[in-house]
């Protein structure tokens, strides 16, 4: 069994501070991602796990042991590096071999475990080249391999895939989450990408300016996300945010207005947010506006759909229609079920 | 750049740094501020007395004319050297930058030089201009050329200018050529397609493309000149014939080990020393405007 | 090449021809008089084109004393203080430059400067006191007193810690969770890696070294201390009437020899290591 607990954890360089008091707690064999914007601190703290960071204040445990001062290698940790960081004069087994070397393994050891993950891996073939000598998507296995070897209590990965090309990076996703159930070690994940993030977690933590926004199951965090940036951030394509005001009886919206449904109870002005994909095809009266642009993803469209007084266009996910034409009107008819409503000054949801 | 991260040992990196901070000690800081304090001193050539006579020694080169010539031949020697060597070595350098087969070739017999020692490179070019012997006197013969360096002295400056020169075309060579290959070919060849002929693209691409490197070697050819040539010297002229090939550290030597003067030489040294500083100051200032680039 | 001219690439080649004829030319006649008896090298005028004397005046470096110290002695006195400065510098550089890349400590910018500043002083400048130094020390006519003084080196540092920066922080990191101290990360990777750096830098040194002329000059008066590259001047000036050229060639052919084979035959890493060094 190996947990983490994250408690209070602060980090500040000099006089800035970066990381502003975040608690996490990973129960065992859980694939934690941390996603957020570039300087959100997501690295900063996945490195404050490993040791490679030093712990300003709070407390992290492995095992409910206080790691705070411990060395990287006595953390029970393996990492993988965004540039995978393989040291470029040895070879793959010796990549790999390296810090059992130095934890001083018996040489059959050794080898029978650089030759287990290797084949787990499917990188036996190369052991003896060069990572210089290997392409991409095969540098990433042999770092896997080299955090898998150590046979460690947690992975740590920090943005493993932004160096590989698309395809390739939905290859590895799916390899390296399989690999994590089937090892059953628990794993810390750093991404800036979202689709990453959803389809990986088994819970998301959205970090910002060095708060936790959110954490929570993918599907919580998309059916329910507590603020403005993290709806906006988590789903694809990004939630539509559009200013306006609730009465009484009307929601005044891009310079129309629209009858007030009866389960939003919420009033003032706010902003309000839909996702492309929760428009529906319905004859009822929506929000009116003309198609600016369209593009085809195959099976699906993204309509880009200009109302006055709005100034970012409302980007619309529907099925494949070759009626609709650029300059045509549109209607959006909102779902009811899936509007969501945002203070535009603290930013939080209100409905 | 720096690194992001750093280790923490208490002492460490006190005994990495260690051994070559306690040479740079003992024989460069020491042995700088010993000059500094003895060019303050007048002392007997035994070493029996000496006298603290503040800036004496200074003022006694200020009013040196053998001195002050020595400073401006010095000066002279330096700018020949550098801008012969550094014109051969361009020519050759644009030259090689165009063929491609047999540049290597070229290549490896031009760096020879470097490898020569500047008192061996002396004693080359004085068997070639020996007065009675050399082969290339006795051409100059034929043409009517009378070549004495042991008793002409612009003859002399002019061979251990033309020996300097020679040892330092390869470094300077090597360099033009790096910086020419580092020229984006696409430049090359856009200018190409806007009609430029090579000489003409040589003048109005390559040459301000490089000429970073250029100011680079410059300086660092006159920081050549001005301390790298003893051994050239020593060879060929010994500072003759009269002081017409004595530069500045050739004179420090001169007068410290041969004439003793003790204080007069320390006080040179310091001298040399405030040049290379400054030299040296330049250099980097070029080399921090180089690196935002 | 952008375009095809026949005619500008065969006179590029002609001149490229004549021109590294006339640099070679000093080292071809060399070679020449090195070939030749003493009575041919008084007949003007001289050959162009190599005798058969050159094992004969070989034989004379080796046996004759009166040419002062024999050319093994002298050529091998050459190799130890080439060797001991390169290795000395480069061992003493790449572990400043480590300290200073790698570790956050008090003094360290002022180490830094204070390494900096050697760069500035070259041997001739401060002759007159250093060479005080070295007698005080007791170190005259010995190796020691032949290399020390002239290992302390900024630019190897210097070229150290930029060889360090391009190395990445991952690198360390890695090494870090695997448990290596930083000694280990410095023999496991640092060292590793920067091998072509250390080939270039040996080369440079190693030619540095053995060119050395003033100060084994200055502190060597036992002729059995005397360096390959000094003994010329020796020969210069030994004996009566005109020196003895075809023993002087040949002995500066000796002593020009190893630079120049190692720049030769490492050329590729030299030439990297040298216009790389000085960005």
């Amino acid at each position: 069994m190996s947990t983490i607990k994250i408690e209070q954890i602060k980090k500040s360089y000099e006089s800035t501070q970066v990381i502003h008091g975040i608690d996490i707690e990973i129960n065992h064999g859980e694939f934690i991602v941390l996603v957020g914007p570039s300087g959100c601190g997501k690295s900063t703290l996945l490195r404050m796990v490993a040791g490679l960071e030093t712990i300003t204040e709070g407390i992290v445990k492995i095992d409910d042991e206080v790691v705070n001062d411990l060395e990287p290698k006595d953390r029970g940790i393996a990492m993988v590096f965004q540039n995978y960081a393989l040291y470029p004069h040895m070879s793959v087994y010796d990549n790999m071999a390296y810090g059992l070397k130095l934890m001083k393994l018996p040489k059959a050891e050794i080898e029978e475990r650089v030759q287990q993950v290797a084949e787990l891996l499917q990188i036996e073939d190369f052991l003896e080249r060069r990572p210089s000598n290997l392409s991409g998507g095969q540098r990433q296995r042999v770092a896997m391999g080299r955090a898998i070897v150590r046979k460690p209590k947690v992975f740590l990965f920090d943005e493993p895939l932004s160096n590989l090309d698309a395809k390739l990076r939905v290859q590895m996703r799916m390899q390296i989450k399989t690999l994590q159930r089937n090892l059953n070690v628990t794993t810390i994940y750093v991404t800036h990408d979202q689709v990453e993030a959803m389809t990986m977690a088994d819970r998301l933590v959205v970090l910002k300016d060095g708060v936790a926004a959110q954490i929570g199951t993918p599907m919580e965090i998309y059916d329910n996300p507590l603020t403005q940036f993290v709806a906006g951030f988590i789903g694809s394509p990004a939630m539509n945010f559009i200013d306006c005001e609730v009465t009484d009886q009307h929601i005044l919206i891009a310079g129309q207005t629209l009858t007030r449904p009866a389960h939003i109870t919420v009033r003032g002005k706010l902003v309000l947010g839909v996702r492309p994909e929760h428009f529906i095809e319905s004859q009822s009266v929506g929000l009116q506006g003309k198609v600016e642009m369209i593009e085809k993803l195959g099976a699906s469209i993204l309509l880009y759909v200009s109302c006055e007084n709005n100034p970012q266009p409302i980007v619309i996910q529907c099925d494949n229609n070759e009626n609709i034409k650029i300059g045509d009107s549109h209607n959006m008819v909102f779902d009811l079920q899936k509007m969501y409503f945002f203070d535009p000054d603290s930013q939080q949801r209100v409905s | 750049m720096l690194k992001r991260v750093h280790y923490r040992s208490s002492y460490l990196p006190y005994l990495l740094v260690a051994p070559q901070i306690i040479i740079t000690i003992l024989f460069f800081i020491w042995p700088a501020g010993q000059a500094l304090y003895q060019s303050f001193l007048l002392e007997d050539a035994f070493g029996l007395s000496s006298e603290f006579v503040w800036f004496d020694n200074f003022i006694e080169l200020y009013e040196n004319p053998n001195y002050l010539n020595s400073f401006a031949r010095t000066g002279f020697f330096s700018v020949a050297v550098a801008s012969l060597s550094m014109s051969f070595a361009l020519f050759f350098a644009a030259l090689a930058d165009r063929v491609i087969k047999g540049s290597h070739t070229y290549r490896t017999l031009l760096i020879i030089p470097y490898a020569v020692a500047p008192v061996l490179a002396g004693t080359l070019w004085l068997f070639l201009f020996n007065p009675t012997l050399g082969i290339i006197t006795y051409f100059l013969d034929a043409f009517g050329i009378d070549w004495n360096h042991k008793l002409n002295s612009s003859q002399a400056m002019g061979l251990v200018i033309l020996a300097a020169a020679w040892k330092q075309i390869s470094y300077n060579f090597l360099f033009f050529i790096a910086a020419m290959h580092s020229i984006p070919k696409s430049l090359i060849e856009a200018s190409a397609i806007d009609g430029a002929g090579p000489v003409h693209r040589f003048f109005t691409i390559i040459l301000p493309l490089i000429s970073p490197t250029t100011f680079f070697l410059l300086v660092v050819n006159i920081i050549y000149a001005f301390f790298d040539t003893f051994g050239i010297i020593h060879a060929i002229t010994a500072g003759g014939p009269g002081n017409s090939t004595e530069i500045l550290v050739y004179k420090v030597y001169n007068d410290g080990f041969v004439g003793l003067d003790l204080g007069g030489s320390a006080a040179q040294s310091v001298i040399l020393m405030f040049i290379v500083v400054m030299l040296t100051v330049v250099q980097f200032k070029y080399v921090e405007r180089k690196v935002q680039y | 090449m952008i375009e095809n001219r026949p005619i500008t690439t065969f006179v590029s080649h002609s001149v490229l021809i004549i021109g590294v004829a006339l640099i070679v030319f000093p080292i071809w006649i060399m070679i020449v008089a090195s070939t030749h008896d003493a009575l041919r090298l008084t007949q003007v005028p001289l050959p162009l084109l190599p005798g058969d004397q050159l094992w004969t005046n070989l034989k004379s470096l080796f046996e004759e004393k009166d040419f002062g110290t024999p050319i093994h002695l002298t050529v091998f006195n050459s190799l130890v203080m080439a060797l001991m400065i390169s290795v000395g510098k480069i061992s003493i550089s790449v572990l400043s430059a480590f300290a200073i890349v790698y570790f956050k400590f008090r003094f360290r910018m002022f180490f830094f400067w204070m390494i900096f500043i050697t760069l500035m002083l070259p041997v001739e400048v401060r002759i007159l006191p250093t060479y005080e130094v070295v007698a005080n020390f007791n170190m005259l006519d010995s190796y020691w007193g032949l290399s020390i003084p002239l290992i302390a080196s900024a630019t190897a540092t210097f070229m150290f810690r930029q060889t360090f920066l391009t190395i990445p922080d991952e690198l360390m990191e890695a090494s870090r969770i695997d448990g290596a101290s930083p000694m280990r990360f410095f023999f496991d990777v640092v060292i590793p890696m920067s091998r072509t750096n250390i080939a270039a830098l040996f080369v440079i040194l190693f030619i540095y070294g053995w060119n050395q002329y003033l100060w084994p000059l200055l502190i060597t008066t036992d002729p059995d201390m005397y360096t390959a590259v000094m003994s010329i001047k020796q020969m210069l000036e030994s004996g009566e009437g005109e020196p003895q050229w075809h023993l002087i060639m040949l002995t500066a052919l000796i002593a020009m020899l190893p630079p120049i084979l190692v720049v030769i035959f490492m050329q590729k890493v030299f030439v990297k290591g040298l216009t790389d060094s000085e960005k």
